[in-house]
């Protein structure tokens, strides 16, 4: 429950809580006037000329919120899943671009906490610090050009040479990648061992044999740069090996479930900002001699742009709540969640789109952005094909 | 923040399951049942589930709201019977707000040894709502579809008084009330809904509350019937769901389960996911209510939209997976889909719900 002026931290006996600590709900209110300041003036000029703010994120990174999931000893902010989502509700509450949410997102989650869950202290000791101030961008391959959610069909190879690992393979669709100083890979180390052949390996910008390409030209998350990995004959040391050899699979899926939690957060605040501005566009927009506001047809529209987000939200705060319960794997949770923010997010932000009319086509009103951003919730970090499939397997079906 | 059901609501499933399994065939025995028989299975169950410590006056304030969430393995079990014993709980919760419920009727409550029901909608285009006038009270005028009506002892009554509305305790023996029959209905077959007259019936003053208070007596009720009709729907989607995965299962299509093709495998997540949805926000609405927390009404009323049209399209989905088996009368599935259509109209509809909605954001904003 995240709702202004209603933080409450009491408990109700026996039975579910829903109510965020009082250090939620100001930090809340904090990061949301730092970005509406900091962030949000510049948001639509980098959307629109599909350019990284690096000014925006250097200014994150002083702010605390690139390290928040980090423990202090690494410079981060020692929080838990649950106040990161707070923080990235306020990000789209304040206005941000799901572009910037989104390599916050990989940079933090994807790339910096994996590292934080199963590297070594010395692997910790060389990234963290450097990741947790964003002075270091950092990204994570697991997609291929032929190879997507099904991770056992990964085609990128990694062998044993003498003090380390060859690696050869291409990534493709890498939030951060041809930004990124640090990137979190995953490779084949025993082609033959299904998913237990695959490990994860941390390469660093400037490593021979690995490149990036350029960035692609997105629909939507413009300001985020998306781009091609390719590693050629990349040298890498044996410290580069993230984890044990072999536990690659399991990395990823606790990686996956970042995208399917943490990633979703600044959607909720989004939403929240696009029903105040549809609210407040319907008051002042008149046809047929009264405001549009008046209509049914508008009301409804707005109602159910709530609606959605309220139930978006006691999701995404479930699969939060499971992570912060030390749960390892939650994949219906976070299926469940991803699933339901994918698909049910597209006639929401499509209505905004529609209840601004021409204008709502325009840039000047941010909704068409919101609209194009959305559209990547059903498709990032699996498709909602992909969820449905996970989901009726945890049934029994295995469809 | 914690996702973890309350302890009571297992013991509550536990008893449920109990009292429901001695009854064989008790979903479909219900639809069937007399008025009579309704009420002694009603009583039963009420008997029952305050064994487990519901407390079926209400309790303190908005504690109601939590025991909706502990009251959900009997939404699961029967809509009917929820809705029943929900009816007989808003009875004594709406009295109780007004002072109306005094401490011996009140322990009958918490026994679940007396019916109770609301009698607050008015036949469509009325002209002369139900009302108060003289000295002492008379109380004139006609309610329906008023659940529990056929087989109450007391009704909690709205009416009008040139104040405004008022609510008053009316006793099923009192000269003057006149529940009618059952009304027919497509679903929700388990439930006694009637119509009811209320012809020069005296009240005593004792038995009236003021109709200058607020909330009013229509408002406060909408709230708990709302929040109440959001709770059965996510029990009814949770044991369609149930039913036809189940189905899936077990039936067979080119040598393995229907449950494996991906075109059924698929509708089911989605039916899971809705489910999921539907239940965390009403209990999240009801977390509100019971705090009293400031958009308490505007969640009950997401809740109520999405659970009631979350039921329609689950039921659906399950007839769909089922088919011919889903569409044979006596079936759960069946019956879930007859009862949902009826959980998108009754209390708040889900187009009024909506224009709330809409008008509190407007206003916010």
């Amino acid at each position: 429950m995240l709702l202004v002026g209603s933080c409450r931290p009491d408990r109700t006996e026996d039975t579910m809580e829903f109510g965020l600590t009082s250090e939620q709900c100001l930090l809340r209110e904090q990061v949301a006037r730092f970005a509406r300041q900091e962030i949000v003036p510049r948001v639509r000029e980098h959307d629109l000329k599909s350019e990284f703010d690096l000014e925006s994120w250097r200014k994150l990174g002083e702010y605390g919120l690139l390290g928040l999931n980090l423990p202090a000893e690494y410079g981060g902010g020692g929080a838990d899943v649950m106040t990161c989502i707070v923080a990235g509700e306020a990000l789209g509450l304040a206005g941000v671009d799901g572009g910037l949410t989104l390599a916050y997102g990989a940079h933090s989650f994807l790339c910096a906490d994996t590292i934080l869950q199963h590297g070594s202290d010395e692997q910790k000791v060389r990234w963290l610090p450097k990741l947790a101030t964003g002075e270091w961008i950092g990204c994570m391959g697991l997609t291929e050009p032929g190879a997507g959610s099904d991770a056992a069909s990964l085609r990128m190879r990694a062998e044993r040479v003498e003090g380390g690992w060859r690696l050869n393979g291409s990534k493709m669709f890498i939030t951060n990648g041809p930004i990124a100083d640090v990137a979190v890979v995953f490779a084949k180390t025993d082609p033959e061992a299904g998913h237990a052949g695959i490990s994860t390996f941390v390469v660093e910008q400037g490593t021979p044999g690995f490149s990036a390409g350029q960035p692609l030209h997105k629909l939507g998350m413009r300001s985020s740069l998306t781009s091609e990995l390719v590693f050629d004959d990349c040298v890498v040391p044996e410290s580069a090996l993230l984890g044990y050899e072999g536990a690659g699979f399991l990395v990823a899926l606790q990686a996956l479930e970042w995208d399917r939690s943490t990633l979703l957060a600044p959607a909720l605040g989004t939403m929240e900002m696009v029903i105040e501005r549809c609210c407040r566009y319907a008051k002042e927009r008149e046809q047929f001699g009264k405001k549009i506001a008046e209509f049914q047809a508008i009301r409804h529209k707005i109602a159910d742009m709530k609606i959605f987000l309220e139930a978006a939200r006691s999701l995404v705060y479930r699969i939060a709540w499971c992570k912060d319960q030390g749960r390892p794997m939650n994949h219906l949770e976070a299926s469940v969640a991803k699933l339901f923010v994918g698909d049910w997010s597209l006639q929401p932000s499509n209505d905004a789109v529609v209840l601004h009319g021409g204008y709502g086509f325009c840039a000047e009103y941010d909704v068409e952005r919101v609209y194009r951003d959305l559209r990547v919730a059903a498709i990032g970090g699996g498709t909602s094909d992909i969820q449905k499939m996970i989901i009726s397997r945890l049934m029994g079906g295995g469809a | 923040m914690d996702f973890e059901p309350g302890k009571r609501e297992a013991e509550v499933g536990a008893i449920v399951e109990a009292e429901l399994a001695a009854r064989a065939d008790a979903a479909n025995a219900m639809e069937a049942a007399d008025a009579g028989a309704l009420r002694s299975t009603l009583l039963d169950v009420q008997a029952a589930v305050a064994g487990a410590g519901v407390d079926l006056a209400g309790g303190e304030g908005t504690a109601w709201a939590a025991d909706l969430a502990t009251c959900l393995p009997l939404a699961r079990a029967s809509t009917s019977l929820f809705l029943a014993v929900s009816a007989t709980r808003q009875c004594a919760t709406l009295l109780a707000s007004r002072g109306l419920l005094p401490a011996p009727l009140a322990a009958e409550f918490r026994r679940g040894s007396v019916v109770g029901a609301v009698a607050s909608s008015e036949p469509a285009g009325t002209e002369a709502p139900a009302s108060l006038s003289g000295t002492p009270w008379t109380l004139a005028g006609r309610k329906s579809f008023v659940t529990n009506g056929p087989i109450a002892d007391v009704f909690a009554v709205t009416a009008r008084t040139p104040e405004g509305e008022a609510l008053c305790r009316v006793a099923a023996s009192r000269p003057g009330v006149t529940a009618g029959a059952r009304i027919a209905t497509v679903g929700l077959n388990g439930l006694a809904v009637s119509d009811m007259d209320l012809s020069g019936v005296d009240v005593d003053v004792d038995q009236v509350a003021d109709g200058r208070a607020e909330p009013s007596p229509r408002a406060r009720y909408a709230l708990d019937a709302d929040l109440t009709l959001s709770f059965a729907a996510v029990g009814l989607m949770q044991r369609v769901l149930q039913a036809a995965k189940a189905h899936a299962a077990g039936h067979k299509r080119g040598g393995r389960a229907i449950a494996k093709h991906q075109e059924v495998g698929f509708k089911l997540a989605e039916m899971l996911t809705v489910t999921h949805a539907a239940e965390l926000l009403a209990r999240r609405a009801a977390w509100m209510v019971a705090l009293s927390g400031p958009e308490a009404a505007t969640l009950v009323r997401c809740a109520r939209v999405f659970c009631a049209e979350g039921a329609e399209r689950v039921a659906s989905g399950a007839m769909q997976v089922a088919a011919g088996e889903g569409f044979v009368a006596g079936n759960p599935i069946e019956r879930a889909w007859r009862d949902a259509k009826g959980l998108a109209f009754a209390g708040t509809t889900v187009e009024v719900a909506r224009l709330s909605i809409a008008d509190g954001l407007l206003e916010r904003y």
